[in-house]
This record gives structure tokens, C-alpha cells and sequence, in this order.
């Protein structure tokens, strides 16, 4: 079997967050609210949280349509190649500016877009380049996408519903009101470390389902380390983005990252200035890339 | 002072806290602070904006306002 590894800790993540998921919905059940409710309201959320998601990724770093002639020939056809060989629709295509190296996917699989940053293109060789684009297909293949979006969902719920309980059990003065808005924030962090460790997980899928649809984790493994230093040295990338005549909204500095479309951006970034302490890790999307390099060369 | 008091105080204090002290965090732990849920990119989405720091700064020291209160009330 495939990353059993991998599957097996997915499982047991899975599994906590859908007992947290359980628990809120018997309670729900136990204060007469009919579990059918409860299961399409939790649909309708994640519904919801899936669409505001896809749109304002899109919109956020105004993505366009990625012409099929040009420089962007070649990318169509690797990916068309990849998605047949993979088993899945061809995404839509979209390129952006988006101040540094990146590439990412929403949606979900035969309704799904990928988006690659003209600096990507322009820093990555057409190998690595392929190499990141069958990193994205993999996420669209395995459905990622949809379950970070259950994740959250999930988070959510639980969130609101601790907030609730908290709430209904008191006097409704300001101190209950101020309590159940902490621990609703609390209790739906601490589902959140949950869902960023099905994250991390699901990063080594697609770096390995990657690795083995392109033959070599070599590219990929080449590509990660460029947009690394990309990403270390971001103004580079939104100099050359200027001097390419990129869009006028991205032509802000991304120094002080105060506003425009190198702020939205700023949330694509790998490094944060924090340091990778345990907390850092904890929270990260992300395994280190030091780590999936080492794993896509291995 | 009531046991909810007295809790809400303590939460509140280290939620204000954390959110002062490691915006970035509080905002990737909350729903609402990882804006694009299925952003994947091939090297993550670690950075935070700065706006988005400073908005978790001003929620961090509310709650530390609401705490004094509840404390001094």
C-alpha cells in the first residue's frame, strides 16, 4: 500500500477530529436538535467555507487566465499529460503575480484550478517546473483541497458549539458573553492543530505522488529549493515582476507588505519571520522543506 | 469573585497574551486566519501579512481590556 506510513497517522488525526465532530453532534442531539439538522447545517458550513475559499484565493492575487499560446504552451501540455496520466480532469490554468515563486490549487477534483505565479515560471526551468505542477495535480487527485476545507469546517463547528454551551450555561452578563467567545476561540485552536497536522501530511503525499508520476523527485526536490532562496529574497522576485511590466497592482514594494496585492501574497510565503520553534512546526501548513527535499531525493 | 469570572479572566489574559506576543500563530490557529483554506503551494502559505498581524494585536489587547475589567469590576 502507498504511503502507510503517512495513511496510518491520517487515520488516527481523522479519527480525533471527527470524534470532536461526534461529541458536538450528540450533544446537539441530547438538547433535541434532530441529527439531521445538524448534519446539513454542517454541510451548508463547509459548503460555504469551500466557495468563499475558492473565490477569494482567485480574487485575492488576481488570477487570470493563463493563454494557451506562448510561453505557456508548454505548460498546458504537461499538465493535460499529467492530469491524463493521473486519472483526473485538466484544471483551469491561471498565472498571477504574486510578488514571489508560488504555485497553488483549489477547488476540487474535475472542478479545480491551478494557479502558478509569473515568477515561478520565470525562476523554475521547465522540468521543475513540471515537477510543481504534478505536486498541484496530486493535491486536486487526492482531494486535499476538500479536506482541509472539512477540517476547518469541523473546527468551526466545534468552536461554536463549545461557545453555545458556554453561553447557554451562564447568566448571559458580560463575563459569560466574554467566556464563551474565549473558549470558543480556544477549543477551535486547539481543532485547528489537528487539521495542520492532516496538512503537513498531505504535503509528503504530493511530493511523493509527484515523485512518482514525473519519475524523479529530483526536479521537484531542485524546484523547492529555488523557491526557497525565492522566497528568502521576495523583493528580487517583485523587481523583475516590474521590470516584465507585471500588473500595476502588484507593483507595490512588498517591504513594508502595508498594502495592495503584495499583502495578500504575503500570506503564499513560506518563511515566516518567526523561527521554526515547536510552536512554529506545530502550526506550519507546511513540513520544513529542508525535510521533503531530503524525502524527495531519498 | 464567580469561578466563570475567574476564568474568563485567565483565558482572556492568555489569549490576549498569545495574541501580542505570536500574532501569526493565534491567526493560523483561528478559522478565519488562514483566509484560503485550500491554498496549497508546493512551499506553503507560513507568511502572515502584516495588517493581518496588527488586527490580531488590537484583538489581543481587547481581550486584555475586557480581563482588567472583569478583574477591577
Amino acid at each position: 500500500m502507498e504511503h502507510l506510513g503517512l495513511k496510518f497517522r491520517m487515520a488516527v488525526v481523522g479519527a480525533i477530529l471527527f470524534a470532536f465532530y461526534a461529541v458536538v453532534a450528540a450533544i446537539a442531539y441530547a438538547m433535541g436538535v434532530p441529527l439531521v439538522l445538524v448534519l446539513l447545517g454542517s454541510v451548508a458550513l463547509v459548503g460555504v467555507q469551500y466557495k468563499i475559499g475558492k473565490w477569494s484565493a482567485l480574487r485575492s492575487i488576481g488570477a487570470e487566465e493563463m493563454p494557451e499560446d506562448g510561453r505557456w504552451t508548454d505548460v498546458h501540455r504537461r499538465v493535460e499529460a499529467l492530469a491524463d496520466e493521473m486519472g483526473i480532469e485538466k484544471p483551469r490554468l491561471m498565472v498571477a503575480d504574486m510578488g514571489v515563486p508560488n504555485a497553488f490549487a483549489v477547488g476540487r477534483k474535475g472542478a479545480a484550478t491551478v494557479v502558478v505565479s509569473n515568477e515561478l515560471a520565470r525562476t523554475l526551468n521547465d522540468d521543475e517546473l513540471e515537477g510543481v505542477l504534478a505536486h498541484e495535480l496530486a493535491h486536486v487527485k487526492n482531494r486535499d483541497v476538500v479536506t482541509m476545507v472539512i477540517g476547518q469546517g469541523i473546527a468551526s463547528i466545534v468552536g461554536i458549539a463549545a461557545q453555545w454551551l458556554v453561553l447557554l450555561s451562564g447568566d448571559n452578563d458580560i463575563a459569560d458573553f466574554f467566556l464563551s467567545m474565549i473558549v470558543g476561540s480556544v477549543v477551535q485552536f486547539i481543532v485547528m492543530l489537528f487539521v495542520l497536522a492532516i496538512s503537513r501530511y498531505r504535503e509528503y503525499v504530493a511530493d511523493a505522488d509527484a515523485k512518482q508520476y514525473i519519475g524523479s523527485g529530483e526536479p521537484l526536490a531542485r524546484a523547492l529549493e529555488k523557491i526557497q532562496r525565492g522566497n528568502e529574497s521576495p523583493s528580487a522576485s517583485g523587481s523583475a515582476t516590474r521590470q516584465r511590466g507585471g500588473r500595476g497592482r502588484g507593483q507595490r514594494s512588498r517591504g513594508g507588505q502595508s498594502d495592495g496585492v503584495n499583502e495578500q501574497v504575503g500570506a503564499l510565503c513560506i518563511f515566516d519571520d518567526d523561527e521554526r520553534s515547536l510552536v512554529t512546526k506545530l502550526v506550519a501548513t507546511h513540513p520544513p522543506v529542508e525535510k521533503r527535499i531530503a524525502r524527495l531525493r531519498e | 469573585m464567580e469561578p466563570r469570572t475567574a476564568l474568563a479572566v485567565v483565558l482572556g489574559t492568555l489569549l490576549g497574551l498569545c495574541c501580542l506576543a505570536r500574532p501569526a500563530v493565534a491567526l493560523r490557529l483561528s478559522v478565519v486566519g488562514v483566509p484560503v483554506p485550500d491554498r496549497h503551494g508546493p512551499d506553503g502559505d507560513g507568511g502572515v501579512s502584516t495588517r493581518m498581524r496588527w488586527l490580531v494585536r488590537v484583538v489581543g489587547a481587547a481581550c486584555l481590556l475586557v480581563s482588567g475589567y472583569l478583574l477591577a469590576a
